[in-house]
């Protein structure tokens, strides 16, 4: 694997991390719509 | 049975990766190695957040308002008393993990850390590493888990599962319904997979032992065959009757083996040395445990980042690889008492235990090492199995204390196997108290199966990459129910 290879791989990896904690903190701010409880 | 779909995907994924590991060991070790390689290299840092996040997250719920509400209806009662409670508490975290590395642990970090200080030092920083990775990070994430479980089911009586926080608080329809059978999935995968690890590392003690009893020269697979061949027998005859309370007999007679064994450890071993160790390693991790939580190694050398990788973060991914399984056990058993109570009997009392357990192997290690002229550090270079009992074959008795560890070895697999295999048919029959005994005991043969992977693989460090390679999906669902956990109880005491 290349070093450019790896540090994409590194940066994609790292990217699924923070868009993952923004749906965690979308889903902790979001309000009850009609069809949650 | 064949028309639960979650049943037949975490079936068809578990017997898959089983298969594999059967045909070619050694590809699926060495696929193992390279992702989780990768992913503890790009994700190590988040890994070691989310252990952070879930110990502050127990200590702030168990000091705040929060702390007041009950597992369970305002008016229930704890089942057990509290001394019982926390016996079984211990009995859930003595699993056979605590006589494998009791001191082979602390002495493998001192062997590592002997060319970057001296041996007073390392010895110092391999203690404290060690409690480090069996003590409160462990525990909160245990705690964490188990306690959303337990809010779930008693307080607002969802099915057992790890998906139910999810779909509790966000409706059963669209997006929570795929990602809460994805969650159920993956506990189902981290727990077999996890579960598989400990009946390898089981087989390791258990020859490790005969071997040191009967003195074989070279044991090879065969004798691993046939301990393996008698713990499948074990644990899957009790999987065709209810033996509820039988096996809590058994899971309570290896931890007071164990128990025993400490204690005898302390008085027939350098009783003073022991207790200072115990004493010093104690103030030392207390004082530094919740820095330390938030070190990745990134400035050291490639010795230290392999060294974080494959202890540090395998440990804690390990723990999570657990914690839908444990967190189970301890729901089931904390019905009644607040989530002050549970917070801190769950964290604090199997902590200071660890301590305790890891102060007195570890410190006769090191007696041996710094004081004697054992050649315990060969032994863990060349044979980590047998450390605990090239430890007990320098102290009084020892025919009989080793046995007495193989025994307790033993008995702590099967109980653990029966039980994983009642908590994975609960999971994939969606909740089910009383899951079918054909489901039980296809559960028993797929765990076996994947034993008999890692026992294939003939190393710690592989069991340790497949089960962290089973686990590491996990990490995400566990702050999804957590995220789920805190809308619940602000919701609850805002109304």
């Amino acid at each position: 694997m290349t070093p450019q290879l790896a540090n994409l791989i590194d940066t994609l990896l790292n990217v699924s991390v923070f868009v993952f904690v923004g749906i965690l903190v979308w889903l902790f701010l979001k309000k009850d719509s009609q069809g949650e409880k | 049975m064949f028309k639960n779909p979650i049943l037949l995907l975490s079936l068809t994924l578990t017997g898959g990766v089983a298969v594999w590991g059967i045909a070619d060991t050694a590809g699926l070790a060495a696929f193992s190695s390279t992702v989780v390689g990768t992913m503890f290299k790009s994700r190590g840092w988040f890994i070691m957040l989310t252990a952070c996040m879930l110990l502050f997250l127990c200590i702030w719920l168990a000091f705040s308002k929060y702390g007041r509400i009950k597992l369970g209806k305002d008016d229930d009662e704890p089942e057990f008393s509290t001394v019982s409670w926390l016996t079984m508490l211990f009995a859930a975290g003595m699993g056979v993990g605590l006589l494998y590395f009791g001191s082979a642990e602390p002495l493998f970090h001192y062997k590592t850390f002997l060319p970057y200080m001296d041996p007073p030092q390392a010895a110092k920083e391999a203690l404290f590493a060690t409690n480090f990775h069996w003590g409160l990070h462990a525990w909160a994430i245990y705690a964490a888990v188990g306690l959303i479980i337990a809010y779930f089911s008693f307080r607002k009586e969802t099915p057992n599962l790890i998906s139910a926080p999810i779909r509790h608080v966000f409706g059963n329809r669209g997006w929570p319904r795929w990602v809460g059978g994805l969650s159920d999935l993956m506990a189902i995968t981290a727990i077999a997979i996890g579960v598989g690890g400990s009946i390898a590392i089981g087989v390791f003690q258990v020859q490790a032992g005969v071997v040191s009893l009967f003195e074989f020269e070279k044991p090879g697979m065969t004798l691993s065959m046939i301990i393996f061949g008698l713990l499948f027998v074990a644990y899957l005859a009790p999987l065709t009757v209810d033996l509820g309370k039988g096996m809590a007999l058994l899971s309570n007679t290896a931890m007071t083996i164990a128990g025993c064994l400490m204690l005898f450890v302390i008085l027939t071993g350098p009783t003073s040395y022991i207790m200072s160790a115990i004493m010093g390693g104690a103030g030392d991790y207390f004082s530094r445990v919740l820095t330390q939580g938030f070190q990745t190694l990134t400035f050291h050398d490639e010795v230290a980042e392999n060294w974080f990788q494959s202890w540090t973060l395998t440990y804690m991914v390990w723990w999570l690889a657990w914690s839908p399984f444990v967190g189970v056990f301890i729901a089931r058993i904390s019905k009644g008492r607040t989530i002050k109570e549970f917070l801190l009997g769950v964290v604090l009392v199997p902590s200071v235990f660890s301590i305790f357990w890891f102060g007195v192997f570890g410190s006769i290690g090191f007696f041996g090492a710094l004081k004697t002229n054992v050649a315990i550090l060969e032994v863990v270079e060349t044979h980590i199995d047998s450390t605990t009992f090239f430890v007990l074959e320098h102290l009084p008795f020892s025919v009989l204390t080793i046995g007495a560890t193989v025994i307790a070895a033993f008995l702590f697999v099967v109980t653990s196997v029966v039980s994983a295999a009642f908590v994975l048919s609960m999971f994939s029959s969606g909740g089910d108290l009383n899951p079918s005994t054909k489901t039980k005991l296809v559960w028993g043969v797929i765990l076996g199966a994947l034993g008999l992977v890692m026992i294939f693989s003939n190393s710690i460090d592989a069991v340790k990459s497949i089960i962290a390679l089973g686990a590491m999906p996990f990490v995400y669902i566990v702050l999804l129910i957590a995220v789920c956990f805190i809308r619940e109880l602000r919701k609850e005491v805002c109304k």
